[in-house]
């Protein structure tokens, strides 16, 4: 197996999902500069090489309608981009601040609305291919928003923006607008929360 | 069950999805976000909203160095706005500096009394020409620099006592070119034309010009 050195892991496989998500990095750095030039063919790429991981992001934080607000998101990204400077992890930050504060925008709104008997069932694009992998999607989902539930809300923003966007603590911190101490804190916090819970159900009373 | 404690390098083994070495407490935690990582990346991008692809296509439809130019021309603009900012502020700064040179000097100039305007004007003396005064303290020295255009062309200012018009009772010249001081006891000093002239320089003109056709005027 091949092993690479990484900046905050160490010496780890090179198959690590943080260093294949560095790799495709490198590729949308270019991307970006293509779409400020006015590429839309590029911008169309930009989209599909992010757009599933903030649907993700998105819909785990249970969002009346991830699809539409991913497209809001990069139509606000498509007006703005002549304006973005940094690099391929800044944009790449900068596209999870648009979606998170539209995240916050839209739960603002549903809290505003009439209270609707009953759980919006929230249409999930991930059961479309293999049968097996349908199964393990709905399953794992279930399990994971029951785990997901277990933390407080900057918890689950922390640890989504470190898993799901593959974010350093750095540009989380600059998303949530905390500080780098207080994001290690609070994913510090979500991992002994999950243990905690995981334990107990291990061990039932 | 005892918790060991969490160390940093734990947490980030963690939320890469894998389990830290010896802690098989962090197992199911570990599967977790192994999970959680999994999902997202089976996740497919929704299909563009016809509002957002609508976007694309007027993006499309204008020149894609359209905005660049009128980038670059603001920019032009603001930078030469800059300079002429600039520069105003510089002139206003030499005009201030030279106002307040000048007003020293003139204070200067008021406070000693050895350089007042007077005794500049006063012709050197010469030891074989007789003392001669101006008739006027500053008119007939100022038209020097100030004369008005020569239409016909005067005969050379005389610079000997003998060569002048009325003979050797002229004193000496402070310009060459400048119109003649005479003494005190000239005839031409009873001529009420001296008197006229005043600080007109196109009068001391004619006169000087009289003086040198007539040899009186």
């Amino acid at each position: 197996m091949q092993l690479i050195e990484d900046r905050t892991l160490g010496t780890v496989p090179a198959g690590t999902p943080t260093v294949v998500a560095r790799r495709k990095n490198q590729d949308l750095g270019a991307l970006v500069h293509e779409a400020q030039r006015g590429s839309v063919s590029a911008f169309e790429r930009l989209y599909r090489a992010m757009a599933a991981q903030v649907v993700s992001y998105l819909r785990w934080h249970r969002v009346s309608d991830p699809d539409g607000l991913t497209n809001d998101v990069f139509a606000q990204v498509h007006r703005k981009l002549s304006s973005f400077q940094g690099d391929e992890s800044g944009f790449r930050s900068w596209v999870f601040t648009i979606a998170h504060h539209r995240m916050i925008d839209d739960r603002r709104r549903s809290q505003r609305q009439p209270f609707v008997a009953g759980e919006v069932e929230v249409e999930d694009h991930r059961a479309l291919g293999d049968v097996e992998d349908d199964a393990f999607a709905v399953l794992g989902s279930d399990r994971v928003r029951e785990l997901l539930a277990v933390l407080s809300p900057d918890q689950r923003a922390v640890v989504l923006l470190r898993v799901v966007a593959d974010l350093s603590v750095e540009d989380v911190a600059k998303i949530l607008g905390k500080r780098e101490g207080a994001i290690k804190a609070l994913q510090h916090r979500a991992m002994g929360a999950l243990r905690r819970h995981l334990s107990r159900q291990a061990v039932p009373a | 069950m005892l918790h060991l404690q969490l160390s940093e390098r734990d947490v980030e083994r963690l939320l890469a999805g894998d389990q830290p070495q010896g802690r098989p407490d962090l197992g199911e935690v570990a599967r977790f976000v192994a999970r959680l990582r999994a999902l997202g990346d089976m996740e497919y991008p929704p299909p563009m909203h016809p509002r957002l692809l609508a976007e694309l296509d007027a993006a499309e439809a204008k020149p894609p160095r359209l905005e660049d130019e009128v980038h670059r021309r603001a920019e032009a603009r603001r930078q030469a706005h800059d300079a002429r900012r600039r520069w105003r502020l510089v002139g206003a700064a030499a005009m201030v500096a030279m106002l307040g040179g000048i007003i020293a000097a003139q204070a200067r100039d008021e406070s000693s009394p050895s350089r007042s305007p007077s005794a500049t004007t006063e012709a050197p003396q010469d030891k074989d020409a007789p003392t001669t005064t101006a008739p006027d303290s500053t008119a007939p020295t100022a038209t020097a620099s100030t004369a008005p255009p020569q239409t016909t062309a005067p005969p050379p200012p005389p610079t000997h006592a003998n060569d002048r018009p009325n003979g050797g009772d002229v004193g000496p010249q402070v310009e060459a070119t400048g119109p003649p001081t005479v003494s005190s006891d000239s005839p031409r000093n009873s001529d009420p034309s001296w008197q006229t002239c005043g600080s007109d320089p196109e009068c001391w003109w004619n006169l000087w010009n009289q003086y040198a056709k007539d040899g009186r005027p």
